[in-house]
């Protein structure tokens, strides 16, 4: 090749570098390894972290281990969904556009909401979008409401993205680990058409069940009486929990204009919580203000059904300086599995997956109430999720459960301080009755003895 | 071919997909754990189909996609390389994939381990001595950039610099990006030999001026050769350079921004280190800055400490999270792999391959397609449909017809600055046999588009669609498939 281009070394090819700034050695790094030379290696780094699948575990947060069906591995790993890049090409790429038009679909079902986008980063991303979005979609008001209990790193996530804009977030505090309504209320007084928009998330952080009815009446939620998105109050903004949606009412029910939330639990593992995917649906109004892609059906120059990436004009590439996200690659091979990972599990099957998850989780929190020492820190309904005052530090719980092969829930602290004894603990449709026994035992053990010294 | 019917159309009341674990009898009823008032009336409208059929519907969806381990992918800009299967056996192991994001930082002795030596080898790769890997994508990679520029504007009371120096051929991310982080943007016009015009650069400056964000090598393909007068241009003037990594398989080993003044840049993971783009992400977008800049990086950052290795956030400089919890770890995995199995050599080696591949598809195809600069290029290179439009052929017709003969088309109608550009971007990873056959089909349109044009306008016909209506996908959408039809009476699947 070299002598058809008429050169005498590669060197030649890199004329256009001045030599001054030429790297002039080799990259100081590793030399290369073999297949099974790398092999050794990351399994020996992979050996030296805690797994969620080899010992009880109750962390959750935000990113769960569930049940993945045997055929999303070997489907989505098929190099024609893993190889290909953004559908940009409609013609050579109907099978990436259909897929992500049905995973759309399917969350719209799964939400009651009316559009879905591609996807996002996470859910930290995805809420940013939203806030940015509620803005572009209202053009009034530059305050929004977040309620205490919201995820803490969805929250630091949108305060890193909010730094460089007029948008000011106003924290609202809790009352039984539940955003107090009465709270929003009075903001909504003091700031009235300020408020842009109030974003709550449900089930909370705490695992609790929001009185998101309550908050969308409060807010006037629904459509107009001329049947349009109504403007003239602040949007609610939902962030789900989409497996609770198997049994809990969704965003649509109580009338969220945008809803979001990580689509982690839709057949992906915790992956160290990415990748991942955020998911994002609104209403068919706003379809012009969503951030990042979006898939719509249109026929091809025989009339015949096909698939696009559509209104284009609202994305970077195109609108460049003017866009309201800079969003461009999705999160598709983490959405593929998602929409597969609906379409196996169905109606039924997620229904049963958070109905199986919710039980236990009832369960484990009749057994461990029992410890003596052990109390809840709220009196609401919780689906698979809830925290528990300790009569300990609960790092140095989490410690001695990691000793005797047990992984605890999340100390609270790390997120809350001053709620140092706290721990909240997550169950889903994989943990068993025998799993959470042992972890009541064990507790009951670590507290019994703590007691007895405390008191000697 | 015929059209694939959607899941919804597969549906049958009462099937089902998979076996979802059955909740043990002996647990509390649901009508004990929540009340009517929090659970929902009826069960969501997801559709019913059997495990067989879904799929046989995911792999027939499967078949009607190009993807670079079916077809050459010369997509210019993307970096459609061999994603060896190596790295998705090592990102498959439970010990990465099965790990929570909050455990205790001893409990991530791996994970740290892998990122801490991750880290030094971008910096080592880029001449930029901190690394942060919590961008998830090369778009969120520029975002957080900007954010520190921002930061350390506010830190140094000069927000007055609230202007960021775009040159025109740059990726539409870089000014929306410019916009999120709070900045507005200032156009600077190329050279007539596809490099920024110094003289532009020179009257755009001034002390509002925070940062320039540039591409080198340019998305022209073309390595602006006087970057070391740019980047003294902007530090004389108290502004930083941006460098956006798109393109860095040009030049590993070969040349690093930190060494041609380059402040801060993002990698793409997804493009240089050929982890999959898997249909549109994940992609991973780490960032690479100098001392100076290292405060302001997303947190957590790895510190180490008494020999363990910690994630640590306080950082009172640092921009804050960019994202819930680390970054998009898997891909991380696969990065080092990808890296671990190149030494030195075989790094640079890559660029020189991919330099190579661009020049040998350039000196092939530049007497039958029109070469708006005629400067030299590194691993891609740009034409136009200038020569084909005699006969009314633009730079889509070529594109479409491309498919027909079984190649990925290469970017089109980009960089903004070319007038029907056809970016083309063969990567190392082709051998010149599939080079040769791609001129050769290259060659074969160009003849076409003199003798048969309607062959053109009519491609592609061997796909499952031809050319699709996407005005009338604006004109009345419809972003979600019909969901309540009738069942109709043929056994589907």
């Amino acid at each position: 090749m070299l002598e058809a281009l008429g050169l005498d070394s590669i060197e030649e090819l890199f004329r256009c570098i001045p030599e001054k700034i030429r790297l002039g050695r080799n990259l100081d790094l590793p030399k290369l390894a073999s297949e099974p030379e790398i092999i050794k290696e990351m399994d020996s780094m992979a050996a030296r972290n805690a797994r969620m699948d080899n010992r009880p575990s109750f962390l959750g947060a935000g990113s769960y281990l569930r049940f993945i069906p045997a055929a999303i591995d070997s489907l989505s790993s098929r190099g024609e969904f893993n190889t290909a890049y953004t559908p940009y090409q409609a013609e050579v790429s109907q099978g990436t556009l259909q897929a992500i038009m049905e995973y759309q679909t399917m969350l719209c079902q799964l939400t009651g909401m009316e559009i879905s986008n591609a996807s996002m980063y996470d859910a930290g991303t995805a809420l940013a979008e939203a806030v940015f979005m509620a803005y572009a979609v209202r053009r009034k008001g530059n305050k929004v409401l977040v309620s205490e209990a919201v995820h803490p790193e969805y929250r630091k996530v949108l305060d890193t993205y909010l730094a460089d804009h007029p948008i000011e977030a106003i924290t609202i505090g809790l009352e039984n680990d539940l955003t107090a309504l009465d709270s929003v209320a009075r903001s909504l007084e003091e700031n009235g058409d300020d408020v842009l928009a109030v974003i709550l998330q449900n089930p909370n952080f705490f695992g609790l069940i929001e009185p998101m009815e309550n908050a969308g009446s409060l807010l006037g939620c629904g459509r107009g009486e001329d049947n349009a998105p109504r403007l003239d109050r602040p949007l609610l903004i939902s962030i789900v929990d989409p497996i609770s949606l198997g049994i809990l009412k969704d965003p649509g029910a109580y009338g969220a204009d945008i809803a979001i939330g990580d689509g982690q639990q839709l057949g992906n593992p915790p992956n160290l919580g990415g990748p991942t995917f955020g998911f994002f649906t609104t209403l068919q109004e706003h379809v012009r203000k969503v951030p990042g892609r979006i898939v719509g059906e249109t026929v091809d120059s025989d009339g015949k059904r096909g698939y696009v990436l559509t209104f284009q004009t609202r994305e970077q590439h195109i609108r460049r300086e003017r866009a309201t996200s800079n969003i461009c690659t999705n999160q598709g091979l983490c959405s593929l599995r998602g929409a597969m990972y609906m379409a196996f599990l169905g109606p039924e099957g997620i229904r049963k997956v958070a109905e199986a998850s919710a039980r236990l989780a009832h369960y484990a929190h009749g057994v461990l109430t029992e410890i003596e020492g052990v109390e809840a820190t709220s009196t609401a309904a919780f689906f698979q999720e809830f925290s528990l005052r300790l009569p300990a530090e609960a790092g140095t719980v989490y410690r001695t459960l990691a000793e005797r092969n047990i992984g605890g829930g999340l100390p609270l602290g790390r997120y809350f301080p001053g709620r140092e004894n706290e721990m909240l603990f997550a169950f889903t449709e994989l943990s068993t009755k025998e799993d959470i026994d042992t972890l009541a035992a064990e507790l009951g053990r670590v507290f019994s003895k703590d007691m007895r010294e405390a008191n000697a | 071919m015929n059209e694939q019917q959607t899941l919804f159309e597969l549906s049958r009341p009462g099937r089902s997909g998979t076996e979802a674990p059955e909740p043990d009898s002996s647990l509390p009823s649901l009508a004990d754990c929540l009340t009517e008032e929090n659970l929902r009336r009826e069960p969501s409208g997801l559709p019913e189909v059997a495990e067989s059929s879904i799929v046989r519907h995911y792999t027939r969806l499967s078949g009607l996609n190009m993807s670079i381990d079916t077809n050459f992918y010369p997509l210019g800009s993307c970096t459609m390389k061999y994603n060896p299967r190596i790295n998705e056996v090592a990102a498959s192991n439970p010990g990465f994939s099965h790990v929570h994001p909050l455990c205790e930082d001893r409990e991530l002795q791996g994970y740290l381990e892998l990122f801490s030596r991750l880290e030094e080898m971008l910096a080592e790769i880029s001449g930029l001595p901190h690394v942060s890997l919590q961008p998830a994508a090369g778009a969120h990679g520029e975002l957080a950039s900007l954010m520190m520029i921002k930061a350390r504007c506010r830190e140094r009371g000069e927000l007055e610099r609230d202007v960021v120096l775009i040159p025109d051929s740059a990726h539409g991310t870089n000014p929306s990006s410019c916009t999120i982080a709070g900045f507005k943007t200032r156009n600077i016009n190329s050279g007539e030999d596809g490099t920024i015009d110094l003289d532009s650069l020179r009257e755009a400056l001034g002390p509002d001026v925070a940062a320039m964000m540039i591409t080198n090598p340019n998305t022209l393909g073309i390595f602006e050769s006087r970057i070391d007068e740019i980047s003294a241009l902007l530090h004389e003037a108290g502004a930083l350079l941006y460098m956006d990594g798109a393109n860095m398989n040009a030049i590993l080993g070969i040349t690093r921004p930190g060494d041609f003044g380059v402040d801060v840049m993002h990698f793409n993971l997804h493009k240089t280190m050929s982890t999959p783009h898997g249909g549109g992400g994940p992609g991973s977008g780490p960032i690479a800055v100098t001392d100076e800049l290292d405060p302001y990086l997303p947190v957590p950052r790895i510190v180490r400490s008494e020999g363990d290795l910690e994630l640590c956030s306080d950082r009172p400089l640092s921009i804050g999270k960019v994202r819930s919890f680390f970054g998009n770890s898997g891909i991380l995995v696969r990065a080092y792999a990808f890296i671990r199995a190149h030494g030195p050599g075989e790094l640079r080696g890559i660029s020189e391959h991919a330099v190579l591949n661009a020049n040998y598809i350039r000196r092939r195809l530049e007497q039958a397609y029109h070469l708006p600069y005629d400067t030299p290029c590194l691993h891609e290179v740009v034409f136009t449909a200038k020569k084909q439009k005699a006969t009314g052929i633009r730079a889509l017709d070529i594109a479409k017809r491309l498919i027909d003969l079984g190649y990925h088309p290469p970017t089109i109608y980009f960089p903004l600055v070319v007038h029907e550009a056809l970016m083309i971007e063969p990567t190392e990873t082709e051998t010149p046999e599939t080079l040769d056959r791609f001129c050769e089909a290259m060659l074969q349109i160009a003849r076409e588009a003199e003798e048969n044009p309607e062959l053109l306008k009519a491609a592609p016909v061997t796909q499952v669609v031809k050319r699709l209506d996407e005005v009338n996908a604006v004109k009345t959408p419809i972003l979600t498939c019909p969901c309540d039809e009738p069942p109709s009476e043929t056994e589907a699947g």
